[in-house]
């Protein structure tokens, strides 16, 4: 058709026409179409499980649900630790927003209340350990205001959401701190411990650090589950595929009573004021900041107190402060983190007379109703002793020693035990003192289940070499100090109050314990504790019953031909009765301030009820001035609280706090 | 124009008293490739499906509102559909008269793009002029003008073509002048398209293949000046080579892209499934609307989509190859190798076997311009298929 026309029209481009041309390239983007195909093939048919899986872990995330860690219960059913849901404010960090991450630092810091170098320094942390897949907790238990201006500004803020995760509550502050422990994020080094390696453990789990919290810490984490969401490549979420629950820690049933523990730690600081701030300059004391109560129930060991002062508030712990508070601690001189109460040791001072009696007693060094006379001076081979009564007691026996205190009939003792058996020479041995400590507890380890326990220092021969002394020899003076307590007798007041408590309950020395109980979240018991015996005193039960009778003198025999009882005027009219020991032991220090002696601790221990004990107390305040002074009225405020004599208490309330006899010598009460 | 003497011819036609350069008038016209127009359609609603698909979330979290890029694109398909009618049915050798002025205005408007002001800025490129809410981009018009004024002139140039000087050189020139421009936007993508297509015109019009190398030559070392002297071509150069290296970073879009097209297999994800959409692909819905597709509909979708773009060339090729002069045979194989090059390179890119270049999907991609010019050519392509002389 129209033939000519068209051939006509055409010429012009001559023999080289566009059809050939065309033709040829044409089968050149065919050609180009083959290869696209096959590129299609080979990816969506040969790799297609590989991009796949490879686009499965590019959208969906697992988002760590913490588990609820267990609750703690104290012995009546209180809850003293808990957890309850918080609002955190996390950061996911994606890949390909690095660019974005400085201007999205810039806004989110005044929001937040944090410098930029504070989120950088979290992010880069959390690079480094390489766990940048995770969202980075910038703020923790933010207020509902915070919240509401995160999810106004959430357009402008990728990546940053607002997560409900559980977060610990110390319902009890402070009190208690140093049992109950506080959590903390898991560090390099406990990663490579083989506790927490093959425990199932991992970069940035918080696991207790301290105390209870740290010790028990496989039964109160729980199992983790993990939230499986979709999200976009700026981290938002797209779809929630489910998720694996938490599984909650198991709850702890304590041994300790919330209330006795709050009143021994209130007396505790009571008296510590009192102290820095005492009218009299003889009996203040500016550097009583310090001290520990223990209260054992004497006839299992369990612990039903047990408080250090000063402490630590855990929540602050776990809080967005709890890197300065934890640089503040650290700092603090009075190193509040320590455990006083079972990692803090003492000059034990008089104290440790009871040691002393029961030795001789058992050791047939004197029998009952004998008596040493006390002129208020005792004399040593090199020495001239004194009493802390400088005209003396007359002629005491054991029980009115005790009493009293007298010093004297105790570095008679003490020459007495001193005797070598074999060569029948005096201020030899020492290392009876040692053993002896060490039958009521003192001096080794109690079997105590919390980290940081100090076992203190005993004496035996060897102790003065091994404790860098110039001079490895003892001497007749210093063997006669170690009768009254005074030098090579460091203690702690767990120590303290299970000796207290082996010679409330006839001599048998339990292991001190604060969980009785752990128990499933449904119920289900699934460990129980209960007395462990450590070990005997070894004495005649008539022995410790006149040890017992002397204290029940000290405590309650307000006056005497001997003296009155050293912690009379504070029990005399106690309803129940109680048996105890004051001690005041030389600080052996000098005062960088003032260039003087410091004022010695304050010991004092008891027991009660005399007739069927059931509390054990051991009570030390550091440079508490004297036993009866500062340590007796605090362990009074316990024992007052524990037999529920808190609203009748019979007039003692408004005691005076000021001792009967105070020491005008360094050598105890 | 010389081919005055044949319109006489028609001298007594309501139309007699302009220039008579109607020879078509003395063919038959036949109906309009029918195919060509189904095949086009059948791409456009694909086109508009998975806009819709690849766009929602992002078009919901962006505007509030999911129809936002769907409406959108509606709307330039019924411009695009009207400017394929008006292609279809105006007298295109019309367009050899104006093929200068239609140069000229697209230069024009490239320029205007370049303009603080009057051009618009969107991520890093000045690509576009506005209109109140209607936004254009003279580049795509471009790519037209291109092809228009090309045949045209090739046309016109005739055997001259064979000389350097008369031919290669002075294309050369004018082109590189184009080139510059839409590189200052910039818009590589474009670029190679309006060169790639500008070879197969100078190529099929009968340029001399040896001018073409040497010409080609120095466009390769051009185009590889472009891409080391701007870092970021360079990077994404590199990124295509072996896109693993920094998957962070310049190899995020092409290694998003491939777990898109790779994790779709042989049937896809099923329509709207497509997991990279939300946010992990960028251009989801624009240049990488195709990764979207392979991941929704598979293999067989993708390949569909292929063989229905083949068609579409071989159409337009066959359309070319029957044409009753020089002028309508150049004109069908630059429009239809314009669509092709951008399809082959637009997939080439999106299946990693190119280097990244931002260059649009004709008739899927979402964006008015291309669609709208995309359409316009098909109608030319039509148009000329009603004077098929085989």
């Amino acid at each position: 058709m129209a033939g000519d026309l068209t051939v006509g029209i055409r010429p012009r481009t001559g023999e080289e026409r566009p059809n050939r041309r065309l033709a040829f390239f044409s089968g050149v983007l065919a050609l180009m179409f083959l290869v696209l195909v096959g590129r299609l093939a080979r990816l969506q048919i040969a790799q297609q499980q590989y991009f796949q899986r490879r686009a499965e872990v590019n959208s969906v995330r697992l988002y760590p649900l913490l588990a609820p860690r267990g609750t703690m219960y104290d012995r009546t059913g209180r809850v003293l630790v808990t957890t309850r849901p918080a609002w955190h404010v996390s950061l996911l960090v994606l890949k390909h927003n690095r660019a974005e991450l400085e201007p999205l630092i810039q806004r989110l810091a005044p929001l937040l209340d944090m410098t930029p170098e504070e989120i950088r320094a979290r992010i880069d942390q959390q690079a480094a350990e390489g766990r940048l897949f995770e969202p980075v907790r910038l703020r923790t238990d933010i207020d509902p205001r915070l919240h509401t201006l995160i999810e106004e500004r959430k357009l402008e803020l990728p990546g940053v959401f607002v997560e409900v995760q559980p977060v610990r509550d110390y319902l009890y502050g402070a009190s208690a701190a140093h049992v109950i422990g506080f959590l903390g994020e898991i560090s390099r080094a406990q990663l490579e411990l083989p506790r927490y390696r093959q425990g199932g453990y991992r970069m940035g789990d918080v696991i207790g650090q301290s105390g209870i919290e740290g010790v028990f810490d496989e039964h109160l984490r729980g199992e983790k589950g993990a939230r499986r969401v979709v999200v976009d490549a700026r981290g938002r979420l797209v779809e929630e595929q489910g998720q694996e629950d938490p599984v909650p820690g198991h709850d702890l049933v304590l041994t300790l009573d919330a209330a006795l523990q709050q009143v021994a730690e209130a007396a505790l600081r009571d008296i510590l004021v009192k102290l820095q701030e005492h009218p009299n300059p003889k009996y203040r004391s500016p550097n009583a900041r310090a001290g520990a109560v223990v209260a054992l129930d004497v006839r299992t060991g369990a612990v039903l107190a047990m408080a250090s002062v000063p402490g630590f508030d855990p929540n602050l712990l776990v809080s967005d402060q709890r890197a300065e508070y934890y640089r503040s601690l650290e700092r603090d001189p009075l190193r509040p983190m320590l455990p006083r109460a079972w990692g803090g040791t003492y000059p034990v001072g008089s104290t440790f007379k009871l040691v002393m009696a029961a030795a001789a007693l058992e050791e047939g060094l004197i029998g009952r109703g004998q008596t040493v006379s006390c002129p208020g001076f005792y004399l040593v081979p090199g020495d001239r002793k004194r009493d802390w009564k400088e005209d003396g007691h007359g002629p005491v026996d054991v029980q009115q020693a005790i009493k009293v205190s007298c010093n004297v009939f105790f570095y008679e003792m003490a020459r007495r035990l001193s005797r070598d058996p074999v060569t029948g020479r005096e201020w030899r041995r020492v290392d009876p003192f040692g053993d002896w400590a060490s039958a009521f507890g003192l001096g080794i380890p109690t079997g105590f289940q919390l980290p940081g326990e100090a076992v203190g220092i005993m004496p035996y021969e060897g102790a003065k070499a091994r404790f860098g002394h110039p001079d490895p020899r003892w001497y007749p003076s210093e063997i006669a100090n170690l009768g009254i307590g005074q030098g090579f007798n460091d203690y702690s007041a767990l120590q303290m109050a299970i000796y207290t408590a082996t010679i409330a309950n006839g001599g048998t020395r339990y292991r001190p314990y604060l969980v009785q109980r752990i128990v499933r979240p449904g119920g289900e018991v699934v460990a129980e504790f209960g007395p462990e015996v450590m070990g005997t005193a070894g004495v005649r039960p008539d022995v410790l019953e006149e040890v017992r009778r002397g204290m029940l003198r000290a405590a309650m025999e307000p006056g005497g031909r001997e003296g009155s009882g050293t912690a009379a005027h504070l029990f005399w009219d106690f309803p129940v009765k109680v048996a105890g020991k004051t001690g005041t032991a030389q600080a052996g220090r000098l005062d960088p301030d003032t260039g003087k002696e410091e004022q010695p601790h304050s010991w004092f221990v008891a027991f009660a009820p005399f007739e069927n004990p059931e509390i054990a107390v051991a009570v030390v305040v550091e440079h508490g001035v004297a036993g009866s002074f500062a340590a007796a009225p605090v362990a009074r405020e316990v024992l007052v609280q524990y037999f529920g004599l808190r609203e009748p208490v019979t007039g003692a309330e408004e005691q005076p706090v000021t001792p009967v006899e105070v020491p005008a010598e360094p050598a105890g009460d | 124009m010389g081919e005055d003497e044949r319109g006489r011819a028609v001298a007594g036609d309501r139309r007699a008293r302009r220039p008579a350069v109607r020879p078509w008038r003395k063919l038959r016209r036949k109906p309009p490739d029918f195919a060509l127009f189904l095949t086009a359609a059948i791409l456009l609603g694909i086109g508009v499906v998975m806009v819709f698909s690849s766009s929602y979330v992002k078009a919901d979290r962006l505007y509030g509102d999911p129809y936002y890029y769907l409406k959108r694109q509606v709307a330039w398909a019924g411009v695009g559909l009207v400017a394929m009618l008006v292609a279809l049915n105006l007298d295109y050798w019309h367009l050899r008269r104006w093929a200068r002025p239609i140069l000229v205005l697209g230069i024009v408007l490239l320029v205007m793009v370049l303009v603080p002001g009057v051009g618009r800025a969107a991520g890093g490129a000045r690509r576009w002029l506005g209109f109140g809410p209607v936004s254009f981009q003279p580049s795509e018009f471009m790519k037209l003008a291109v092809v228009i004024w090309l045949s045209a002139s090739l046309t016109a140039r005739g055997a001259r073509l064979r000389q350097f000087s008369q031919g290669t050189l002075p294309y050369m020139v004018l082109l590189a002048l184009i080139f510059g421009l839409v590189l200052l936007q910039p818009d590589l993508g474009t670029a190679v398209a309006i060169g790639g297509t500008s070879f197969l015109l100078l190529f099929c019009a009968g340029v001399p293949v040896v001018h073409l190398l040497a010409a080609g030559g120095i466009g390769l070392v051009g185009v590889a000046w472009a891409i080391v002297t701007e870092e970021y071509r360079l990077r994404r150069f590199l990124a295509f080579l072996d896109p693993f290296a920094d998957p962070l970073g310049s190899g995020f879009h092409i290694i998003q892209a491939l777990y898109a097209i790779g994790s779709g297999g042989l049937f896809g994800l099923g329509l709207g499934n497509s997991r990279q959409k939300f946010f992990y692909l960028p251009e989801q819905h624009t240049d990488f609307i195709f990764a979207i597709l392979s991941e929704e509909l598979g293999f067989i979708g993708g390949v569909t989509v292929l063989g229905l773009y083949f068609f579409l060339a071989w159409r337009g090729f066959r359309i070319a190859l029957a044409a009753p002069d020089t002028f309508s045979t150049l004109l069908a194989a630059g429009v239809t190798g314009m669509l092709i090059l951008q399809i082959i390179v637009n997939i080439g890119v999106v299946t990693a076997t190119l280097p990244i270049t931002g260059i649009p999907l004709p008739l899927l991609s979402f964006g008015g311009s291309s669609l709208v010019f995309s359409l316009a050519g098909i109608g030319i392509l039509m148009n000329i298929s009603r004077y098929q002389t085989q």
